[in-house]
């Protein structure tokens, strides 16, 4: 009995983290049409600046993961600027330079910050009991952090001026750009918050499990198979696929724990096998 | 897209410089045989056999544009099923034709392997496909260790399989005849018919389909071919080592290595990601003291590659030499 709630709580709360870091990685396939391959390493960015504001500076821990989602919100949009825009009409050299890029992130964090796993404190310390399982403050923080983000994005998205601009681009670009909507601004807007979520994810995720310079690809795996699940560009997809994907790791984690990684893995199998346009998705392309 | 190739330079397609610059490589691999120095041998040893994982990847995703990022499945693939071979056959087949079969056996099994990828593989375009593979090699992985057959060492690993033995001139000559003969195949391969169909495929499949060509039959023949290749260099890679492992085969390292040699020598082109690979391991293994840095800056390389010679600086050094041969030859420099 105690195992399932744990399975519960815990599936949930990881979930919603995974959510985070595959809605950033969705919106920028849905409007700029480039699979960012880079996003582990925005995720892995976000915790290694979170860490070394909190040890080197000795900043407090909600400052340094302020620090961190700024930092990353002002990067990612220039890595748009330096390595994908320029070559929008390449999207082999565009699909390879993200390739890149994520490999170069990993070998800098070694050179800066060593092969060990690297930890951050807790932004909120402490824990309770519910049902007899022990929950961390910190975990329920981040995950409704996590959902507080989603829902504040989905609002965003579809009740704003700029929000609908950026779902019309993803929808049909020669139609938006006809409409007067700025492409590259919208770009820009869309990489920031990518940035900002990776980064968000990236913080909480270092609090829970810690980081390492490999770190980075486990979330992307992980983002790609929520995204195939939820259909690329869908955010509400991606928020259905995070939770799919989340309880079947947290379920083979606590009963088969060798098969960790496995069935989320499996799932993706599966679906570009079977339904390569994902559960929400348009027509894959 | 069409920019990535060298078959976009029309005198480049038509004059087969391929054959010299294999025939170049053959000179110098013997050149440094009989130099002798152990390190280097060792070093070329390695470069050997990577290079045809890079040659493999190319065949695929360089002339046919099906990128892969899970190349390692192919390897993986190639160097269990040569293991497993190798135990089953020990007791029956005798020293040197047992490596063979295995070798031999092993690209068969991943040839198959990218047969059953590629069936599903052929409906996905682009993104989806790079995943498809890229989730391949890790499922696969996952499963030799779940599975732990016959393993002898940690986390699904095998050792102790028969080696090539211990004289490194020897493994050497057999890794450099393993390189120049795949690529010399590969090469004739993608200048004939087939590979022009390949090439067709990359630059549009609509059109190559529009022309009459059964692209899922191309495609499904270029996964054939490279998984072919690709695992029976994961067991001469097996046999070089002496063990197999998911930390050896199903290495995403070994994936992204593919991709940074071919793109640093110049993609759709064999020979490209060669001489991408040999750059790749001499910095790699020379420069051991400098430990991540070296990577760094091989990355960093390949990023400058991709964005302002997306060629490759073979292709690049064969436009010059071709130019350079026909001004030697008509004494009339055309520019480029």
């Amino acid at each position: 009995m105690d195992a399932i709630i744990e399975v519960l709580v815990y599936g949930f709360l990881i979930s919603s983290l995974y959510a985070l870091a595959a809605v950033g990685f969705t919106m920028i396939f849905g409007v700029a049409g480039v699979l960012n391959l880079a996003h582990g390493a925005f995720v892995l960015i976000g915790g290694y600046v979170a860490v070394w504001a909190s040890t080197a500076l000795g900043w407090h821990i909600v400052l340094a993961a302020l620090v961190a989602v700024v930092a990353m919100a002002l990067l990612a949009p220039l890595i748009y600027l330096l390595c994908v825009r320029p070559f929008s009409d390449k999207p082999v050299i565009v699909f390879l330079a993200t390739l890149l890029l994520a490999v170069i992130v990993e070998q800098v964090m070694i050179l800066m910050f060593g092969e060990k796993s690297r930890t951050l404190s807790a932004l909120v310390p402490g824990y309770f009991y519910l049902f007899g399982v022990q929950i961390l403050w910190d975990r329920v923080v981040a995950s409704l952090a996590a959902l507080a983000s989603i829902v504040g994005l989905w609002l965003y998205i579809t009740r704003t001026r700029n929000g609908k601009a950026i779902s019309a681009l993803s929808m049909e670009r020669l139609g938006a750009a006809l409409a007067g909507i700025n492409e590259f601004q919208m770009q820009l807007l869309v990489w920031v918050v990518s940035g900002a979520l990776a980064a968000i994810a990236g913080v909480f995720l270092t609090t829970f499990l810690g980081i390492s310079p490999f770190a980075g690809r486990i979330p992307l795996v992980i983002a790609f198979s929520i995204v195939v699940l939820g259909g690329l560009g869908s955010i509400p997809g991606s928020l259905w696929a995070a939770y799919i994907i989340g309880y079947a790791e947290t379920i083979t984690t606590q009963w088969i724990p060798e098969a960790r990684g496995f069935s989320s893995l499996l799932i993706l199998l599966l679906i570009l096998t079977f339904r390569p346009q994902g559960l929400f998705g348009r027509e894959a392309s | 897209m069409s920019s990535l190739a060298a078959g976009s330079k029309k005198h480049l397609t038509r004059f087969p410089d391929e054959y010299i610059w294999l025939a170049l490589c053959a000179v110098a691999l013997m050149l440094a045989y009989a130099w002798g120095d152990f390190n280097l041998l060792t070093i070329l040893t390695m470069a050997n056999i990577w290079a045809v994982f890079a040659v493999s990847w190319d065949i695929l995703s360089g002339y046919t544009g099906q990128i892969s990022f899970g190349h390692a499945f192919f390897i993986g693939v190639g160097g269990y099923v040569s293991a497993l071979c190798s135990i089953a056959l020990t007791p029956h087949v005798p020293m040197p034709w047992l490596v063979v079969a295995s070798i031999l056996l092993a690209g068969a099994a991943a040839a198959l392997g990218g047969v059953l990828l590629a069936l599903p593989a052929v409906r996905l375009h682009g993104p989806y496909l790079s995943l498809m593979t890229l989730v391949a090699a890790a499922v696969a992985e996952r499963v030799v260790r779940i599975l732990k057959l016959q393993s002898t060492g940690a986390e699904g690993a095998i050792t102790g399989l028969p080696n090539f033995g211990f004289v490194p001139n020897q493994v050497f000559s057999y890794s450099a005849a393993f390189v120049l003969a795949i690529s010399l195949l590969l090469v004739i391969l993608a200048r004939s018919r087939i590979g022009k169909i390949f090439q067709a495929i990359r630059e549009s499949e609509q059109a190559a389909a529009a022309a009459g060509i059964n692209t899922a039959k191309y495609k499904i023949l270029a996964f054939a071919v490279s998984g072919f290749v690709a695992g029976a260099a994961g067991a001469f890679y097996a046999h070089y080592l002496g063990s197999v492992a998911p930390a050896s085969h199903f290495l995403l390292d070994i994936s992204v290595f593919c991709i940074v040699a071919s793109v640093l020598g110049g993609m759709g082109t064999i020979i490209g990601p060669l001489a991408g690979s040999y750059l790749y391991i001499l910095i790699q293994e020379n420069f051991r003291p400098l430990g991540s840095w070296r990577f760094l800056a091989l990355f960093l390389v390949a990023l400058g590659v991709l964005f302002f010679l997306p060629r490759g600086y073979l292709t690049e050094l064969r436009v010059r030499a071709f130019q350079l041969l026909q001004w030697a030859l008509c004494k009339k420099p055309r520019s480029t």
